[in-house]
């Protein structure tokens, strides 16, 4: 029997959904103990008192952004608890949250472009967080390079297979194109990898296991035919999914795999950067919950933007699926996570698809959130 | 007892409350059930959570509760190890983290004014960001409310050089059972006006009135500050250093020992700097202004020039580095068995040596491995045992142990608990003396003659 929550309260001060409503039913230690109450593995009895139907609405208040396991004296992730219990107690919207994710993707773009044009003033309040969020999907017009970036040497012979992520598929190509470019530019092998299919993170807090099982398999195939090669990531939460494939690895391969998963701008080694002048000088870095303690992104950053300033706040709500099980939540995260920012603070970056996409819905007029792809280019094509 | 409070609420009951704290209330079973318990993982039976925000609504439920004899269970974080949270009898709980505000944070007058809710730790970042320092630091202040710490009279790591919680409270906000407001103390940090009723409420563990507001000293923020990571070949070794620096008239700020069951754990857990002969740990810290600090780090190594290896950092993020292997011990104590049944108790600082060996050998006696550490700086003790609790004769074995470390804490003219309070764990009877164990009952009733708030409880 596995040992639940021992109450200590340490994942209290990291959880977005506490910082909220300030509430300890609402903290990771409050959703656990109606968790475990029904979860076999913790010796808990899915035929108890309070029962999944009783407890789901409070339950899955959850970003996912797993905060409170790294808080977490016993490293319990209240989000894959969270995941069991869905799977365990199926529910329709689960099957509506699997075509969203894995089906219709490509009508994403599509779906902004028809939010963009409902005027705000016959947008029902129920539908506002969500109507912003598609709109998040239509693409910033691109902008003027900030950063120039070229290899001090060029590594080569390398194989690299870039897994780009279900966002950038679909509703920003440009990443990809950036992100190839940036590879062949420091002189990575590019493995063809068109097919790999999401990376299974969603999935897995909709409960969904058998999809991401699914998802799982064909990504590892892909991995395994193309001989193995890195896997370079410029998604915080592909990267976090991607991690998790160990758990049904061999102990060999896992540890090979956990190698190759990386950050893309851990690839980009001894980059020598110029700046173009048309960096703000002060821009806003939003770091993704899911780089966990090891956020690639953030030291080069730093150093190629002198103005670079960290949000102070948690989680931008966009992690599991609250985007689409609570929507006015998880916009209410976000723009906490807005206030974390200084206000003279007009353009944000951030090295996550989702966080990219959640920001934007709230930055309103006066803000700009991008990847950071999107800031920087390979000096060679200038 | 049970008998003589409220067990169930009638719907007259919950519309008053209702009508009193509107969305701050909760009769939902399902949000009351973090309610029913805190560290300790026992559980008590909770008719209602209510969430004041602020004082007035706190005396008008006071007087209700009173009048209706409802068992009143004050609650900050929910954070205590020994059951201070969780209902002795079915009853209200109070969750004060509605009010978390810092009121005021005055250089000129070095005090802070702040509501109970208010996290330990976003305190004393709050006050570190304008130069002071509020040092009562608990180990678990990532967790804790400040009115919590008040309340248990919290110790913490700094305590040996800076004291405990107590020394920093100035001025104390309390509602009393019946609905009365009353202010001890101000914002002076000298004031021997009439008896000190404030502090009185420090370490009461909930029992006189519950806290709306709290004045508190600070002190100028230290500088600068360097710990030193130390390795000897046994506890006798390392505390027999210890020593040698206190006696040399170096006072550090912290003072941590580990014992070898420690050192083993951490091995097994994950890397580690110090060699295979390091058997024992000692970790110091030194602070002051960035004129003194070396010279103090220069002291205390030459007094350490008995270890067998050491490691040094300077500044917090080469600090943080060494004070890693201190805060991985809780996590790490989990080889030793899932559950844990944790003792936190203080015994005079010459006799630590001798009452951690007294210790380990009552766990042996009894087939159990005594995890120990702390702040050997005020001799006050983390005896920790791990367990299985689905194996009946380890689950057994590990209480007769912890109740036996008890006994023998006494025996050195020790205390229960320096830090965890007593909560409904620990029979404080058998520290008290019966007169004065008396005293403090009948100074309870001048407070709360009905005995609503937290029966059952502390002393």
């Amino acid at each position: 029997m596995k040992r639940g929550c021992t109450q200590c309260g340490e994942c209290l001060n990291v959880c977005p959904v506490y910082a909220l409503y300030k509430r300890e039913e609402y903290s990771p230690k409050g959703k656990r103990l109606l968790l475990e109450a029904i979860d076999p593995e913790f010796g808990g009895n899915p035929d108890s008192s309070m029962p999944w139907d009783d407890i789901r609405t409070l339950a899955r208040l959850c970003a996912g952004c797993e905060r409170c396991q790294r808080a977490c004296a016993r490293k319990l992730s209240t989000c894959d608890l969270l995941a069991e219990a869905r799977s365990r107690n199926p529910h329709w919207t689960q099957a509506v949250w699997d075509l969203w994710i894995r089906r219709v993707g490509p009508l994403w773009p599509m779906a902004g472009k028809i939010a963009m044009l409902a005027p705000d003033a016959v947008i029902p309040g129920v539908l506002r967080s969500s109507v912003d969020t598609a709109r998040a999907l239509v693409d910033l017009p691109p902008c003027d390079p900030w950063v120039a970036l070229r290899p001090r040497q060029k590594v080569n012979g390398v194989k690299v297979a870039l897994f780009s992520g279900c966002t950038a598929k679909n509703a920003r190509p440009r990443w990809i194109a950036k992100a190839r470019q940036l590879l062949q530019g420091w002189g990575y092998d590019l493995v063809d990898t068109a097919d790999f299919a999401c990376c299974g993170g969603t999935l897995h807090h909709a409960g969904q296991l058998g999809a991401l099982a699914e998802v799982r398999e064909r990504n590892l195939e892909l991995w395994r035919k193309a001989g193995k090669p890195l896997m370079a990531s410029f998604c915080a939460s592909c990267k976090h999914s991607l991690d998790g494939y160990t758990a049904v690895m061999s102990a060999e391969e896992g540890k090979e795999w956990k190698q190759k998963c990386v950050g893309l701008s851990s690839l980009l080694v001894e980059p020598q950067a110029k700046a173009t002048g048309h960096a703000p000088a002060v821009v806003g870095y939003h770091q993704p919950c899911h780089w966990g303690l090891a956020d690639p992104d953030l030291p080069l950053l730093k150093s190629w933007l002198p103005g670079l300033q960290k949000g102070t706040a948690l989680c931008c709500g966009m992690g599991g699926i609250l985007k689409m099980s609570n929507p006015d939540l998880s916009a209410d995260m976000a723009r906490k996570c807005m206030e974390g920012f200084a206000p003279d603070v007009r353009h944000i970056v951030t090295g996550c698809s989702g966080c990219v996409m959640q920001l934007a819905s709230v930055a309103g007029q006066n803000r700009q959130v991008r990847h950071w792809l999107d800031v920087v280019t390979l000096e060679e094509d200038r | 007892m049970a008998g003589e409070y409220l067990t169930s609420l009638t719907p007259e009951h919950k519309k008053f409350l209702e009508e009193l704290f509107k969305d701050g209330v909760s009769f939902d079973p399902k949000v009351l059930r973090v309610y029913a318990s805190d560290a300790s993982l026992l559980t008590g039976t909770v008719l209602a959570m209510v969430r004041p925000q602020n004082a007035g609504q706190l005396c008008e439920f006071m007087r209700w509760a009173d009048a209706e004899r409802v068992a009143v269970h004050p609650r900050g974080r929910g954070t205590s190890l020994s059951g201070g949270c969780v209902p002795t009898v079915p009853g209200i709980v109070v969750s004060m983290l509605g009010m978390d505000k810092i009121i005021e944070i005055s250089k000129e007058d070095f005090v802070a004014v702040v509501e109970p809710g208010v996290n330990t730790a976003q305190f004393q970042a709050a006050c570190e960001k304008l130069g002071m320092f509020y040092p009562p630091d608990p180990a678990s202040g990532k967790a804790t409310s400040v009115g919590g710490n008040v309340i248990t009279c919290a110790g913490g790591l700094r305590a040996v050089k800076y004291g405990v919680t107590r020394d920093y409270v100035l001025g104390v906000e309390a509602v009393l059972p019946g609905g009365e407001l009353v202010k001890f103390g101000r914002r002076t940090h000298k004031d021997v006006i009439g008896l000190d009723l404030g502090r009185l409420f420090v370490g009461s563990e909930g029992t006189l009135g519950i806290i709306t507001k709290l004045i508190v000293k600070l002190l100028p923020k230290p500088e600068a500050s360097a710990s030193v990571l130390v390795g000897y070949p046994s506890l006798d070794a390392a505390l027999a250093s210890m020593g040698k620096v206190f006696a040399a008239g170096i006072l550090p700020c912290a003072v941590e020992f580990m014992n070898e069951t420690v050192l083993e754990i951490l091995t097994k857990t994950g890397e580690v700097p110090w060699p295979d002969s390091v058997k024992s740990l000692l970790l110091f810290q030194v602070d002051g202004s960035k004129d003194t600090v070396p010279l103090e780090n220069a002291r205390l190594a030459r007094q350490l020039d008995d270890a067998l290896w050491r490691m040094e950092g300077v500044g917090k993020e080469e600090e943080d580095k060494l004070w890693a292997y201190r805060r991985r011990v809780s996590a790490a104590s989990y080889v030793l068995g899932p559950d844990r049944i944790g003792g936190d108790m203080a015994v005079p600082r010459g006799s630590i040596l001798k009452a951690v060996r007294r210790f380990e050998e009552i766990a042996a006696s009894n087939g159990k491995r005594l995890i120990g550490f702390g702040h050997a700086g005020d001799g006050n003790i983390h005896a920790n045992l791990h367990y299985d609790a689905s194996d009946p004769d380890d689950a057994r074995r590990t209480q007769k142990t912890h109740h036996e470390l008890d006994a023998a804490a006494l025996e050195f003219g020790g205390s229960l608990s320096g830090e965890h309070g007593g909560g409904c764990l620990k029979d404080v009877g058998r520290q008290l003396g019966q007169k004065e164990h008396a005293l403090m009952q009948r100074l309870r009733r001048v407070f709360d003659p009905n005995g609503i708030l937290n029966p059952g409880k502390g002393y």
